[in-house]
C-alpha cells in the first residue's frame, strides 16, 4: 500500500528545494578543488605558520584544515537558505495560512519541508567529504599525519554537525517573520562552534593546562590531531547528530504546533 | 446535526478580546452570511473553526468534529479561502492545484480530473500552465477558490471572497456558490463586510461587532425586528445598539 | 524629497529586529576584542609583521579586528540589509503600490540600496567607536589614527557588500537563492582578501577583490598617508558605482 501523503512529500521536496542545493554543491566542489590547488602554491612560510598555529604537520593537514571550513559552511548556509524558503517565506508572503488549512498536521508539514533540506545538505556535505578525500590523496604519503579515511570521516563529522545545527535552527526560524533575521541568527549559531578554534589561533595560552578541553573543543584541527580515531568519531558523531537532530525537530514541531501564525 | 456549531467561542490576545463568547450555528447546505466590519472578529472565528488558532475558551464543532481535537478531520472536509493570501509565484496554476491535491492524498488520476474540472469551471484552462506570479487579482482569486474546492468539500469557509473581484467576477462567484449549495448541498460560510453580497446570497446571518455577536437569524426577521429597510440600515442599527 | 525618503527608510530599518540583532552582534565583537587580542602568541605577531612588512605590533589587533570581526560581519550584514531588496516588496504586493508613486524602479532601487548602506555605515561606525573606547584602555600601543584610517577605507568595502547583495537580489529575484549566492560570493572574496599579502606574486590579481582594497591600509602601517587611503576608496567607489548601475539597469526592466 502506498504510504500516506507520499505524493505530497515528493511535490514538497521538488518545490521547496529549487536551485539552492545545486548552487551549494557546485560551489562546494569548487571550494574543495581550489583550496587543494591553492594551498601548495602559497609561500612555504605561510603554510609553516598554519602548521604552527593549528598544531598540525604537513601540507596535507594544512589543506584539510582549510577545506573543513568549506565543508562546514556550504551545506550549512545552503540548508539555511532552504529553511528560509521552506519555513519563513510562506509566513512573510502570507501563504502559510492557506497551506495549513488543509488536512495535514503541522508535524507532517514541517517534516515534508525540512526533510528534503536536511537531505540536500547531507548530500552536499557527503560529496564534499568524498571529494576532499580524493583531493588530499596525492599529498598523503608515508609519514603523513593524516589519512584519506580521516579526511572523509572528518568531513562527515562536519556534515553531521551541520545537520544538527540546522535542526536546532528550525524552532527559531518558525518564530521569526523576517527571513533575514533568521539568516543572522543562523550566522551566529554557525559561528559558535568556531570560537574555540579562534582562541587556539590568537590566545593559545587559555588552553595551557587544559589540553583535554582543547582537544575536545577546537573543531577542525582536533580532527587532524586524532586522525587515526576519526572513523570511530565519525560513527559517534553521526549517532549523536541523529539523536540530537531528532530531539531538535521534536522541539521544533512543538514550537510550530503552539505558534500563532498570524 | 448542525453543519457548524459554535458555543461561547472566545479568543483573547493580551488585552484584546478578538472573539468574545460567540455562539451560533449553521445548517447543512445553507449559505450563511457572517458579517461585521474589519477587525470585528470574523477572520479569527474562521481560523478557530479550522484549528489554525486555538480558542481561549468555548467550543466549536464542524460536521460533528471538535475543532481543537479533530482539526485534521475538519480540514479534510472543508475548503477555505483566506481574506489575504499569496500564491507561490514560481508555480503554475496546475502545479499549485496538484500540490494542494497532494495534501489531501488524492491520487494523480483523481487529482488531474478534479483540477481539469475546476480549471474549466473557473475559465482558467488557457492560463493553467502559466506561472501564478503573472496572474491578475481576479485570476488569483479564481485559483484561490479552485484550491478551496479541490477536495469536493462539504463545507466551504470563505473570508472576504469578493474583495478584489470585478462586477462580472463577483457575479460569477456568487452564482457558483449558489450552485454549490443547491446542486451539491455544500454548506457555505460566507464572511464579508460587503453587505449587498450577503443580502444577495444568504438567508440567515450572524453579525459580529467588536468580537461580540450582535445578531443571529434570518435577514428578513432581523430587518423587521430592527425596522430596517435594507442591509446597510440593519447593520448600522446593530452596530449603534452594540456601541 | 529623496533625502527625506532615505531618512524615513533608514528609520524604518533601524526599527526592525534584525538591525538590533546586528547591532548586538557587532557589540559582541567589540567586547570580545580586548580578550582575544590581549596575549598574542609570538609566532602570530611575527608572521603578521612579515606579511604586512611592518615592525608595528598594533598590526595584530588591526588584523584580528579586520579579518575575524569586521570582514565576516560586513559579509553577513550586507546580505541581511539588502538581500531581499525589491523581492519582498514584489512578493507582498507592496512594490506595485510604491511604484505607483512618482518614482522609477531604478530610483527606488538606488534609494533603498543607499539607505541600506547608510544603516550599514551607522552600525559600522558605532561599532568602531565602541571598540576604540574599549581597546584604547586595555591594549597598549593601540593607534587610533591608523585604526580609523584603515576602517574608513574598509567602510567602503562594507558598502560594496550591501550593493552586491542588492544587485544579486534584483538579478536573481528569488530571495533564498539570491541570499545564498551573495553570501557565498562575498565569503569567497573575504576568504581571499589577504591572499595578496600572503603571496605578493598574486597581489596584482588580488587588487580586483573589493575586500582586498578594503584592507589595504594594513600594508601601510609604517607610512600611513592620505594618498594610501584615496586610491582604494576611489577603486571601491568605482566598483560600488558599477554594481549599483547594473542593479539600477536591471530594476528599470523589472515588471511588477
Amino acid at each position: 500500500m502506498q504510504a500516506p501523503l507520499r505524493r505530497y512529500r515528493l511535490l514538497e521536496a521538488r518545490h521547496s528545494l529549487g536551485g539552492v542545493p545545486l548552487v551549494s554543491l557546485l560551489v562546494g566542489i569548487v571550494v574543495v578543488l581550489v583550496t587543494a590547488a591553492l594551498i601548495p602554491r602559497l609561500p612555504a612560510a605561510v603554510n609553516a605558520f598554519m602548521e604552527r598555529a593549528f598544531l598540525i604537520r604537513g601540507l596535507d593537514a594544512v589543506i584539510l584544515v582549510n577545506v573543513y571550513t568549506g565543508i562546514y559552511m556550504l551545506p550549512f548556509f545552503g540548508g539555511v537558505a532552504g529553511l528560509m524558503r521552506a519555513l519563513v517565506e510562506p509566513r512573510e508572503n502570507r501563504s502559510m495560512e492557506m497551506l495549513l488549512s488543509k488536512p495535514i498536521s503541522r508535524r507532517a508539514f514541517l517534516m515534508a519541508r525540512v526533510g528534503p533540506v536536511l537531505l540536500a545538505s547531507s548530500v552536499v556535505g557527503l560529496v564534499m567529504s568524498l571529494l576532499t578525500g580524493l583531493a588530499v590523496r596525492p599529498f598523503v604519503g608515508e609519514g603523513s599525519s593524516v589519512s584519506v579515511a580521516g579526511a572523509i570521516g572528518s568531513g562527515l563529522i562536519f556534515t553531521a554537525l551541520v545537520v544538527l545545527l540546522l535542526c536546532v535552527l528550525v524552532g527559531p526560524l518558525l518564530l521569526v517573520r523576517d527571513a533575514f533575521q533568521g539568516l543572522l541568527i543562523a550566522f551566529l549559531v554557525w559561528m559558535l562552534p568556531m570560537i574555540p578554534t579562534v582562541f587556539l589561533l590568537y590566545r593559545p595560552d587559555v588552553y595551557e593546562g587544559r589540553e583535554r578541553l582543547r582537544d575536545l573543543l577546537v573543531l577542525g584541527p582536533n580532527l587532524l590531531w586524532f586522525d587515526a580515531s576519526v572513523p570511530l568519531f565519525a560513527a559517534i558523531a553521526l549517532a549523536v547528530a541523529f539523536v540530537g537532530s531528532w530531539g531538535a525537530l521534536v522541539l521544533g514541531t512543538r514550537v510550530f504546533e503552539r505558534a500563532e501564525l498570524r | 446535526m448542525h453543519a457548524i456549531e459554535i458555543d461561547r467561542l472566545t479568543r483573547v490576545y493580551g488585552p484584546v478580546r478578538a472573539v468574545d463568547g460567540v455562539s451560533f450555528h449553521v445548517e447543512p447546505g445553507e449559505i450563511f452570511g457572517f458579517m461585521g466590519h474589519n477587525g470585528a472578529g470574523k477572520t479569527t472565528t474562521l481560523r478557530m473553526l479550522l484549528g489554525l488558532t486555538r480558542p481561549t475558551s468555548g467550543s466549536a464543532r464542524v460536521l460533528g468534529h471538535d475543532v481543537v481535537r479533530e482539526s485534521l478531520e475538519v480540514r479534510r472536509q472543508c475548503g477555505f479561502l483566506p481574506a489575504s493570501y499569496a500564491l507561490p509565484a514560481h508555480m503554475t496554476a496546475r502545479q499549485f492545484l496538484h500540490y494542494v491535491a497532494a495534501m489531501f492524498d488524492l491520487d494523480t488520476g483523481m487529482a488531474e480530473a478534479r483540477i481539469q474540472s475546476l480549471l474549466q469551471l473557473f475559465g482558467l484552462e488557457a492560463a493553467a500552465d502559466r506561472k501564478l506570479g503573472g496572474f491578475s487579482t481576479g485570476m488569483t482569486q479564481k485559483v484561490g477558490l479552485a484550491q478551496a474546492l479541490i477536495n469536493e468539500p462539504r463545507i466551504v469557509l470563505l473570508d472576504e471572497p469578493t474583495s478584489g473581484l470585478d462586477p462580472l467576477g463577483r457575479h460569477e462567484l456568487l452564482e457558483h456558490l449558489r450552485r454549490l449549495s443547491s446542486e451539491r448541498g455544500v454548506t457555505v460560510l460566507f464572511s464579508s463586510h460587503i453587505l449587498s453580497d450577503i443580502e444577495t446570497l444568504c438567508r440567515r446571518v450572524a453579525a459580529l461587532h467588536q468580537g461580540r455577536l450582535v445578531a443571529f437569524g434570518p435577514i428578513e426577521a432581523l430587518k423587521s425586528e430592527h425596522r430596517s429597510g435594507n442591509m446597510d440600515e440593519l447593520y448600522l442599527s446593530l452596530a449603534r445598539r452594540a456601541a | 524629497m529623496k533625502a527625506r525618503f532615505l531618512w524615513l527608510d533608514m528609520r524604518a530599518t533601524f526599527r526592525e529586529r534584525k538591525t538590533w540583532l546586528a547591532a548586538g552582534m557587532l557589540a559582541y565583537a567589540a567586547l570580545a576584542m580586548p580578550v582575544i587580542a590581549a596575549k598574542p602568541p609570538a609566532h602570530v605577531l611575527s608572521a603578521l609583521q612579515g606579511w604586512f612588512s611592518t615592525s608595528d605590533p598594533s598590526i595584530l589587533f588591526l588584523f584580528i579586528w579586520t579579518d575575524l570581526a569586521m570582514n565576516k560581519s560586513i559579509m553577513v550584514l550586507g546580505v541581511v540589509l539588502a538581500g531581499s531588496l525589491l523581492i519582498r516588496e514584489k512578493e507582498t504586493g507592496q512594490l506595485a503600490v510604491l511604484l505607483s508613486k512618482p518614482v522609477s524602479p531604478a530610483a527606488y532601487f538606488l534609494a533603498r540600496t543607499l539607505s541600506a548602506c547608510a544603516v550599514m555605515g551607522v552600525l559600522y561606525i558605532g561599532s568602531h567607536l565602541a571598540t576604540a573606547l574599549l581597546v584604547s584602555r586595555s591594549l597598549p600601543g593601540f593607534r587610533p589614527g591608523i585604526f580609523f584610517a584603515s576602517m574608513t577605507v574598509h567602510l567602503f568595502a562594507a558598502f560594496f557588500c550591501v550593493c552586491f547583495s542588492a544587485l544579486m537580489a534584483v538579478l536573481i529575484q528569488k530571495r533564498a537563492l539570491a541570499a545564498l549566492v551573495s553570501l557565498l560570493v562575498l565569503s569567497l572574496l573575504v576568504g581571499m582578501a589577504f591572499i595578496g599579502f600572503y603571496n605578493p606574486a598574486w597581489s596584482g590579481l588580488s587588487a580586483f577583490n573589493p575586500l582586498t582594497q578594503g584592507i589595504s591600509m594594513l600594508g601601510h602601517l609604517d607610512d600611513p598617508s592620505p594618498a594610501h587611503m584615496v586610491g582604494p576608496i576611489a577603486a571601491l567607489l568605482g566598483m560600488n558605482a558599477a554594481v549599483l548601475a547594473l542593479g539600477a539597469l536591471r530594476a528599470r526592466h523589472l515588471e511588477v
